[in-house]
C-alpha cells in the first residue's frame, strides 16, 4: 500500500490567530475528551478516518509573514480518500478553521467563497486537496505497511507475549522445553483462529514496480542534474577542437580546484569537525554488504556504469535533436554528438561541478548565522507542556530559504534529489517523524543538507559539514523556527518505528507453516 | 547502579586525567576526584535565608574548598555548589541568574522537567518518588511562573560536601562547620552521613554491586596525564573537557556557555574575561553544573523480588537450573558483581586488575545475550550498542559519548547483614554528577535511555533498577526471559547545583 | 376501481424497441458514469443536468434551497391538493409536521416491534417454502406490506390489494419521467380510493373509541390531544405518504442486494456467517455494501430554485439556470474513486459517509433508521439457511420489470 505525505499551508487571517488556535484545541479536547462515547481517546479520529497514521496541525506565528496554518498528515492511499473521511469526520471544525484563513488570491480563491460563505453547505474536502503540497523529500518510517497491518501485527505481537507467558509461578512454561522451530510452529497453531490473517500471505510492502519507479526517477534526475552541469561544456565543445577544449577546461578546472583548496578551512572558530555523523565518507565501508551502495566497490561500478549509460543516452537523444534540426542521418552525426556529449560530461563533472562548489563556498563564506535567535519563552513552555508524552514527539519547523539563484536551485535539487534518493534506498528501518534529539548527533549531516539553505542556520561548509554538528546552537535555530504543535494524531502511539518493523518480523515468520531451524532462532529472537 | 560514584583508586592502570595550570588551581577539586582516598563525607544541604553572602567567607574558612591543584591525597577536602535559589540568596542579580542554563533555571521540579525525568506525570507522583512526594529540593525558580512548580518542604540554597578520612573526624568537621554558620543565619537542613566502604579495593553500592567503574575521560587543551603527558582522546570514553567543565570546548566545537556577570570592581580581581560578551566576566569558567538526586535504596525488596522471579524462571523451565537470585541481578545491572560486563563469551579480560571497560557492544554482544539490553549500565551507557550495523557503530558510539557524565555520587545509610530481611534502615546513594549541558547529558540519559519504554526495540519496560516496577527482558537462545521486577530505588529529593570556580567562590563570598 | 384487484403488483412489462434500449441502457448507467466522472463529471444537455461525482452529489443533495425536490405535481394528484413534507421546502409547516410524525412513528418501535416481527415473519416464509422461494414478492414484499401496514394501521382495502395500490402510485409519483397516460389513469382512480380507504379508517377507528397503538391510532390520540400538525387531512396525508413512499422500496432494493451478493460468493459467505452469528450490525453492513452496486436508483432528479453552480471553484464547476433539472447520480457518487477506497472491492468495513443510500440533507430519507435496522433482517433467516444457491435457469437471476426488481429465485437446503 501506498502512503502519502501531504502538507497544507493556509495562510491565517492575523486577527483570527487566537480564534483559530482554539479550534484546534477544542478538537484536541474533544478527542481527549473521556465522555466522547469511544472507549480510548482520540476514539473519533482512530475510527472516522481509518487510513490515517499521523497527523499534526500547528500555527506559526512569524515577525517576517502572517501566521500560517500547517496540517501535516500521512495516510494510507490516496488523498482524496483521506480528506473524504475527514470531511465525515471533522467537517464543521474544518470549516470553522478555514474560516479563519485569508482567501488565497489564486483560481483557489472561489473554492475557498464557496467552502467558507456564511452557512455554507460545500464540501471542505476539495479545498483541502485544492491547498495539499506534496513534500519533495521527506521519509517513511515503515513504508508499505497500511494501518490495519502495523496495528493488526500490534495486536499479534501482544497476543505471543501473552501466550508465551506462563501466568502460573508454578508450573512449567512449554514453549521453554522447544527448539526455536517447534516455538513457531506450536505458537503459529495457538494463535491461528484468533488471527485468520496468518493464513493468507502478505501483502508486498514495496511492489517491484514501485522499487523500479523510484529508481528511474532518481536516474531521471540525475540524468537532467549531469545535462545541466553538461552544457557549458557543450556549448564550447561544439566550436572547440577537442585538444584545444580539453586545454581550456583542464586550465579552468586546476584554477577552480586552487581557489577550493583555499576556501576549504571552516570560518575562524566556527568549524565543527566531527568524526561521523552520517553522511561522511565513514559511512562507506568495506564492513558493508556487498549489494548495497554504501560499499565503495559497489558504489564506483555504480557511478561508472550510470556514467556510462548516461553518455550513450544522452549522444542518442543529441543525435536524433540533430538529425531533426540539420536533416543529416544517423552515421553523419552520431560521433559529433557523442564528442558533444562526452567532453561536456567530462567538463560537467571536473569544471561545473566544482565551480558551483566554489560558488556555493563563497557563499557560505559570506553567509550570515543567528547565533541566539530571540526565542519566546512562553512558546517554549507551550511547546515543553505538550511534549514527550508519547512515544512519538512531532516537531514542525518552518524556516525561510537564503536568497539567491545557486541557493533556491541547490534547495530545491537538492530536496528533491535526496528525497528521491532516501525513498529509493531506504529499508525499513530508520527513525521516522520522532525526531529525537539524539537525532542531532546522529545524522548532523543530512540535517545540514536538509536545512541549511535556511536563514541562520549555524555556519556551514560544503553543504554537509559543520553546520548541524553546532549541536547547541542549531538546537536554538530549530526551536526558534518551531512552534507548539497544537494537535498531534498517531495512530499507533505506543510503537516506535523500530518496535513496528520488530512486529512484521514476528508476523512475517508467523504466516509462514515452517521455518528452517536457522530461521527460526532468528525469528525467536525478536519474540 | 551505575549512578554511583567514582571509587576506583587509579593504581597502575593507565595513567589518570587532571587539569593543567592555571585552570587546576581554578577548579574545584571534585571535578577532577572522586577523593577516593578520603573514604567518609558528610553532605550539609544548607538553607540561608537573607543572610547575605558573608557566610561563605565563614564558610569557607571552615571548611576551605579543595581545589584540583592538590596533591594526589588530601588530608581532607570539601566540594561547595549552590542552587538557583541559593544564589539568589547570596545577592546574585537577577540578570546574572538569567545567564544560567534554563534548566538551571526552572529547577528539576519543573512541572514539564518531572515528567521526563519520570517523577510526576499529570499531577501523579510516580512510583520512584517516596510516598508523598520528595522531602528537599531548591524550591526553584525565584519568580513563580504561569505553570506551577511544586514545591518540596525543605529548601535547600548549598550543598557542601566534607570528605574525610574517618568517620568521626567528618562528622566531627560537619560539627563545626555547623556551629561557624549557625550565627550567621544557615542552618543545615538535611544532613547525610556519607562513605565508601570498599571492600577488597572495590566500592559496591547496597545492592552489592561494584560501582563507577565506568566515567567519561576528558581530553582537551587544558587536560593532562597524570604522567605529565598531554591528553588524549580515548576511543571508547573520550569526551572533550567543555561536557564536563564550562567554558572549555565542547562536543559541539563551542566553548561551554556558562552564565557571566558585568564587569565591576569586586569581580575584576579573579574572574577572567575570556569567553564572556563585551563587558561582561565569565563567571561560569571552570564551574560545572552538578545535578544531585537523593536515592532511597530498598535492598531487601530488590533480593527477594529476584529471589521470586528467579524462582519462577527455574519453575517454568526445568533447564533453568543456573538461575539465581545473583545471576538476574548481575543481568538487572549489567556487570556481575565486581564490575565485570556481562558477555555472551564471557567476561571481557581484566585491565590493570580491572574490569574490562573498553568494550563495544556492537561486535562482542550486539544482541544483548551476555549484557541485556535493558540492564542498567547499557540503558546508562549504550555506548555504540544502539547502532543498526557495524558501518554505523563509531557514529553511534560517538553520538553515545555526547551525552556522558561525570559522576561522583556517594552511598549513605549503614551496611547490609543480611539482603533478603527488610531491617527498616534507611540507605542509598546520593547521586551527584557534573556536566556542563544538563538537558544534553543527564536529563537526555535519564529520558531517553533509563527511562525510554522503547529503548532498543525493548516494548513497554524502562531501566530495571531505578525504573518504576515492570517487566524486564533477559534474552536468550531461544526465547528471551521477561520477569516482572518491582521498584527498588525511590527519589527523596533533588536540585540542579551550580558547582563555582574558586575564583567564582571568592566573588560570590564578596557580593 | 375493482380494475386493478388481483393484478399483478407490477404493470406488464413494456414490449418493443423502447423496452429493448431502456433495458440495455440501464445496464451501461454504471459504466457511463464512470465515464462521465472522469471525462464530464458534470453533464448538461439543455436543461437537463447530470452530476455524478461524490463531492458534487453531496452539495446539491445538501443545497436544498438551490435544488428543490420536483414532486409537488404529482404529490397534489395523489394528495388531492393537501400538503405534505415530501415536496416541502425548508419552511415551518415542514418543521412542524415532520416533528408531529416523529411522535408518532417512534425510533423505540424498530427493536420493540418491528425488528421482532420482521424477523419472525421471514423465518415462518423461508421456512415453508420448502426450500424454493422468490424474493421479490413471496419473501420481501409480503414481510413488508404486512408488517409495515399493520404497523402504520392500514389493511388491505375491502377485495383490494394494498401492495398494488402504494407501488403504482409510487411508480407514477418516483419512477414514472415520461408520465404515461396508462398510469395515470390508473393513479386517477387509485388515488382518490386510497383517500377514501384511509379516511374510513380514521372515522372507523374514531367511533370504535379505541385508538390502539400504531400510528394512526396515535395520531389519533395526537388529534384528541390537541397537538398541532394532527388534523384529519393532515394524518391522512402522512398516512398516505408513508405507504406510498415506504413500503415499496424494499421489494426493490433488498433483492438487488441478494442478487449481488450471490453474485460474490466470499462476500455471501461472509453474510452468511453474520447471519448466523446472529450480529445484526454486520449483517446490515454485508447488505448495504451490496446495495451499493444496485442501489434504488441511478439517479435522483432535483428542480434548480434559482441561477446556481454546482462545484464552485473547481474546474469542473458548472453554471445552473432557474428551472433546470438535475439528476444527482447517488450511485455514482458511491462508486467515486476520489472519494471512496477502492469502490469496485466489495468491502463491508466501510465508514457510513461512503453510502448515500438514503440521500442527504433536508430530505433524508425519512424512514432511514427503520430501514437501516429492518432491511438486513428480511433477509437474515433466508441467509442462516445452509446451501443458499440460484435457483436453476434464468429465473435464479433477479428480473427488473422497469424501475422495479421483478423476480429473483433461489434454492436452500
Amino acid at each position: 500500500m501506498r502512503q502519502t505525505t501531504l502538507s497544507v499551508a493556509l495562510e491565517v487571517e492575523p486577527v483570527s490567530v487566537d480564534r483559530l488556535s482554539a479550534l484546534i484545541d477544542s478538537v484536541k479536547c474533544q478527542e481527549e475528551d473521556p465522555a466522547s462515547g469511544y472507549a480510548e481517546k482520540y476514539g473519533r479520529l482512530q475510527a472516522g478516518v481509518p487510513v490515517l497514521h499521523f497527523m499534526s496541525m500547528s500555527v506559526f506565528p512569524s515577525a517576517d509573514y502572517d501566521p500560517v496554518f500547517v496540517i501535516e498528515a500521512n495516510f494510507d492511499g490516496p488523498p482524496g480518500v483521506f480528506w473524504g473521511q475527514m470531511e465525515a469526520t471533522l467537517g464543521p471544525q474544518l470549516r470553522a478553521m478555514l474560516r479563519c484563513c485569508k482567501k488565497p488570491a489564486n483560481r483557489d480563491g472561489p473554492l475557498f467563497v464557496a467552502v467558507t460563505s456564511p452557512d455554507s453547505r460545500y464540501p471542505v474536502a476539495p479545498y483541502f486537496a485544492a491547498r495539499s503540497l506534496r513534500p519533495s523529500a521527506f521519509h517513511h518510517g515503515n513504508r508499505g505497511l497500511d494501518r490495519g497491518r502495523i496495528l493488526d501485527e500490534g495486536r499479534l505481537f501482544l497476543a505471543t507475549r501473552k501466550a508465551l507467558a506462563q501466568p502460573d509461578p508454578a508450573a512449567p512454561n512449554p514453549y521453554r522445553l522447544m527448539p526455536a522451530a517447534r516455538i513457531h510452529t506450536e505458537l503459529r497453531a495457538a494463535l491461528k483462529s484468533a488471527f485468520p490473517w496468518l493464513e493468507q500471505p502478505a501483502s508486498v510492502r514495496i511492489s517491484l514496480a514501485e522499487r523500479i519507479g523510484d529508481w528511474l526517477r532518481v536516474a531521471g534526475f540525475l540524468f537532467l542534474v549531469l545535462v545541466g552541469l553538461s552544457i557549458p561544456g557543450m556549448i564550447v565543445a561544439f566550436i572547440s577542437p577537442w585538444p584545444r577544449f580539453l586545454v581550456l577546461f583542464g586550465i579552468a578546472a586546476v584554477l577552480i580546484y586552487l581557489g577550493l583548496y583555499r576556501m576549504r578551512a571552516p570560518l575562524a572558530g566556527k568549524g565543527a569537525p566531527t568524526r561521523s555523523g552520517g553522511l561522511t565518507i565513514e559511512s562507506l565501508s568495506f564492513q558493508n554488504d556487498l549489494t548495497s551502495l554504501a560499499h565503495p566497490v559497489t558504489l564506483t561500478i555504480g557511478v561508472l556504469l550510470f556514467l556510462g549509460i548516461y553518455g550513450v543516452v544522452a549522444s542518442v537523444i543529441a543525435t536524433w535533436l540533430g538529425i531533426a534540426v540539420t536533416g543529416y542521418w544517423f552515421d553523419k552525426l552520431w560521433w559529433p554528438s557523442f564528442r558533444v556529449v562526452a567532453l561536456g560530461l567530462l567538463s560537467g563533472v571536473f569544471f561545473t561541478l566544482p565551480a558551483i562548489v566554489l560558488w556555493l563556498r563563497w557563499l557560505e563564506l559570506r553567509d550570515s548565522s543567528q547565533d541566539a535567535p530571540p526565542l519566546n519563552p512562553e512558546l517554549l513552555r507551550e511547546m515543553a507542556r505538550r511534549e514527550d508524552r508519547i512515544a512519538q514527539n512531532h516537531m514542525g519547523s518552518l524556516v525561510l530559504v537564503k536568497p539567491g539563484v545557486l541557493r533556491m536551485a541547490l534547495f530545491r535539487a537538492g530536496h528533491l534529489g535526496l528525497g528521491l534518493i532516501v525513498r529509493a534506498t531506504a529499508t525499513e528501518e530508520r527513525h521516522a517523524q520522532n525526531v529525537r534529539l539524539d537525532f542531532i548527533e546522529k545524522a548532523h549531516g543530512g540535517l545540514t543538507l536538509a536545512w541549511g539553505s535556511g536563514i541562520g542556520f549555524p555556519p556551514t561548509r560544503f553543504l554537509v559539514l559543520d553546520g548541524a554538528s553546532h549541536g547547541r546552537q542549531f538546537k536554538a535555530w530549530a526551536r526558534h523556527s518551531m512552534t507548539v504543535t497544537r494537535f498531534w494524531f498517531s495512530a499507533y502511539k505506543d510503537y516506535t518505528v523500530d518496535q513496528i518493523e520488530r512486529h512484521a518480523r514476528i508476523a512475517d515468520g508467523l504466516r509462514k507453516p515452517t521455518l528452517t531451524p536457522k530461521e527460526a532462532a532468528e525469528w525467536a529472537r525478536d519474540l | 547502579m551505575g549512578e554511583g560514584s567514582m571509587t576506583q583508586p587509579p593504581l597502575n592502570r593507565r595513567p589518570s586525567w587532571r587539569l593543567a595550570p592555571p585552570d587546576d588551581a581554578r577548579t574545584q577539586g571534585v571535578v577532577v576526584s572522586g577523593f577516593s582516598d578520603l573514604p567518609w563525607a558528610e553532605a550539609l544541604f544548607l538553607y540561608a535565608k537573607d543572610s547575605g553572602a558573608a557566610w561563605i567567607n565563614a564558610l569557607r574558612a571552615a571548611a576551605p574548598i579543595t581545589n584540583a591543584a592538590g596533591k594526589e591525597k588530601e588530608a581532607r577536602a570539601a566540594a561547595l555548589a549552590f542552587t538557583c535559589t541559593g544564589l539568589a540568596s547570596v545577592g546574585l542579580p537577577y540578570e546574572v541568574l538569567e545567564t544560567f542554563s534554563p534548566q538551571f533555571r526552572e529547577g528539576m521540579y519543573q512541572e514539564d522537567r518531572l515528567r521526563r525525568l519520570g517523577d510526576k506525570i499529570d499531577g501523579e507522583w510516580q512510583s520512584t518518588v517516596i510516598r508523598g512526594g520528595p522531602i528537599w529540593s531548591g524550591n526553584v525558580p525565584i519568580e513563580q511562573p504561569a505553570t506551577a512548580t511544586p514545591s518540596t518542604p525543605v529548601t535547600v540554597h548549598a550543598l557542601l560536601l566534607l570528605y574525610d578520612k574517618d568517620q568521626a573526624d567528618a562528622q566531627r568537621w560537619a560539627a563545626e562547620v555547623g556551629q561557624t554558620l549557625a550565627p550567621l543565619g544557615v542552618t543545615i537542613v538535611r544532613q547525610l552521613s556519607l562513605d565508601l566502604r570498599l571492600d577488597k579495593r572495590i566500592g559496591r553500592e547496597h545492592f552489592g554491586f561494584a560501582d563507577g567503574l565506568s566515567q567519561p575521560i576528558p581530553f582537551g587543551p587544558s587536560v593532562v596525564l597524570s604522567d605529565g603527558r598531554p591528553s588524549e582522546r580515548d576511543p571508547w570514553h573520550g569526551v572533550p573537557l567543555g561536557e564536563i567543565l564550562l567554558g572549555h570546548e565542547n562536543a559541539h566545537s563551542e566553548k561551554a556557555p556558562g552564565p557571566f556577570i558585568p564587569t565591576d570592581e569586586k569581580a575584576r580581581a579573579d574572574l577572567l574575561p575570556e569567553g564572556a560578551p563585551e563587558g561582561f566576566l565569565n563567571l561560569g569558567l571552570n564551574g560545572s553544573y552538578m545535578v544531585a538526586r537523593e536515592l532511597r535504596q530498598y535492598v531487601a525488596s530488590f533480593w527477594q523480588s529476584l529471589r521470586t522471579g528467579a524462582e519462577r524462571i527455574r519453575a517454568h523451565d526445568p533447564n533453568a537450573a543456573h538461575v539465581t537470585a545473583e545471576w538476574l541481578a548481575e543481568r538487572v545491572i549489567g556487570r556481575n558483581v565486581d564490575g565485570h560486563l556481562l558477555c555472551p563469551s564471557g567476561f571481557p579480560a581484566a585491565q590493570d586488575g580491572l574490569p574490562q571497560n573498553d568494550f563495544g557492544f556492537m561486535r562482542d554482544d550486539r544482541y544483548g545475550h551476555g549484557c541485556p539490553l535493558g540492564s542498567h549500565v547499557r540503558r546508562a551507557n549504550p555506548r555504540d550498542g544502539l547502532a543498526k550495523d557495524a558501518a554505523s557503530a563509531q557514529t553511534l558510539l560517538d553520538a553515545s559519548n555526547n551525552h556522558r557524565i561525570l559522576r561522583r555520587g556517594r552511598k549513605f545509610g549503614g551496611p547490609v547483614d543480611d539482603r533478603y530481611r527488610d531491617d527498616q534502615q534507611e540507605r542509598g546513594l546520593l547521586f551527584m554528577c557534573l556536566n556542563s549541558d544538563i538537558a544534553r547529558q543527564f536529563e537526555f540519559v535519564q529520558q531517553t535511555w533509563i527511562l525510554n519504554r522503547n529503548f532498543a526495540t525493548l516494548f513497554d519496560e524502562t531501566d530495571p533498577l531505578v525504573g518504576p516496577k515492570g517487566p524486564f527482558t533477559v534474552r536468550e537462545q531461544p526465547l528471551r526471559r521477561i520477569v516482572e521486577v518491582e521498584t527498588f530505588v525511590q527519589s527523596a529529593g533533588g536540585e540542579y547545583f551550580f558547582l563555582p570556580s574558586i575564583p567564582a567562590l571568592d566573588y560570590l563570598g564578596r557580593l | 376501481m375493482s380494475a386493478t384487484a388481483g393484478r399483478d403488483v407490477l404493470r406488464p412489462p413494456a414490449n418493443g424497441f423502447k423496452a429493448w434500449l431502456t433495458a440495455c441502457l440501464m445496464a451501461y448507467v454504471p459504466l457511463g458514469f464512470r465515464v462521465l466522472r472522469t471525462i464530464r463529471p458534470i453533464l448538461r444537455f439543455g436543461n437537463t443536468i447530470v452530476v455524478t461525482r461524490y463531492d458534487d452529489v453531496r452539495e446539491v443533495f445538501l443545497n436544498d434551497a438551490a435544488f428543490r425536490v420536483p414532486y409537488k405535481d404529482k404529490l397534489d394528484i395523489i394528495m388531492g391538493g393537501h400538503p405534505f413534507f415530501l415536496s416541502m421546502d425548508e419552511t415551518p409547516e415542514y418543521r412542524r409536521d415532520t416533528a408531529a410524525m416523529r411522535l408518532v412513528v417512534r425510533p423505540a418501535d424498530i427493536t420493540e416491534r418491528l425488528a421482532g416481527e420482521v424477523e419472525r415473519r421471514a423465518e415462518h416464509i423461508v421456512a415453508n417454502a420448502k426450500g424454493h422461494l422468490e424474493i421479490v414478492d413471496s419473501l420481501v414484499r409480503r414481510v413488508t406490506f404486512e408488517v409495515l401496514g399493520a404497523y402504520f394501521g392500514i389493511p388491505d382495502p375491502p377485495g383490494e390489494d394494498l401492495r398494488v395500490w402504494a407501488t403504482r402510485l409510487f411508480e407514477f409519483q418516483f419512477a414514472d419521467p415520461g408520465s404515461d397516460p396508462a398510469l395515470r389513469r390508473e393513479v386517477d382512480t387509485i388515488a382518490p380510493a386510497l383517500r377514501a380507504h384511509i379516511n374510513g379508517l380514521i372515522e372507523k377507528r374514531r367511533a370504535s373509541g379505541s385508538f390502539s397503538d400504531d400510528v394512526l391510532g396515535r395520531c389519533l390520540a395526537m388529534h384528541a390531544q390537541g397537538v398541532p400538525g394532527f388534523s384529519d387531512d393532515q394524518i391522512r396525508s402522512a398516512l398516505m405518504g408513508f405507504i406510498v413512499g415506504g413500503p415499496p422500496q424494499p421489494p426493490m432494493v433488498v433483492p438487488q442486494a441478494l442478487e449481488q451478493l450471490l453474485r460474490r460468493p466470499e462476500a455471501l459467505a461472509g453474510a452468511q456467517r453474520a447471519a448466523r452469528a446472529d450480529s445484526n450490525e454486520l449483517l446490515a453492513c454485508y447488505i448495504f455494501e451490496a446495495m451499493r452496486f444496485d442501489p434504488l436508483a441511478p439517479a435522483l432528479p432535483r428542480t434548480a430554485t434559482r441561477d446556481s453552480t454546482i462545484a464552485a471553484g473547481t474546474r469542473r464547476a458548472a453554471a445552473v439556470p432557474r428551472g433546470a433539472t438535475v439528476y444527482v447520480a447517488f450511485s455514482s457518487a458511491m462508486m467515486d474513486q476520489r472519494r471512496l477506497p477502492d469502490p469496485h472491492l466489495f468491502n463491508p468495513r466501510r465508514l457510513p459517509h461512503e453510502y448515500i443510500h438514503f440521500g442527504y440533507g433536508l430530505h433524508t430519507c425519512f424512514g432511514i433508521h427503520m430501514n437501516q435496522a429492518l432491511l438486513p433482517l428480511m433477509l437474515k433467516p433466508l441467509l442462516k439457511r445452509p446451501g443458499l444457491r440460484r435457483a436453476p435457469g434464468r429465473s435464479g437471476y433477479l428480473s427488473k420489470r422497469g424501475a422495479f426488481a421483478d423476480r429473483l429465485h433461489v434454492e436452500y437446503e
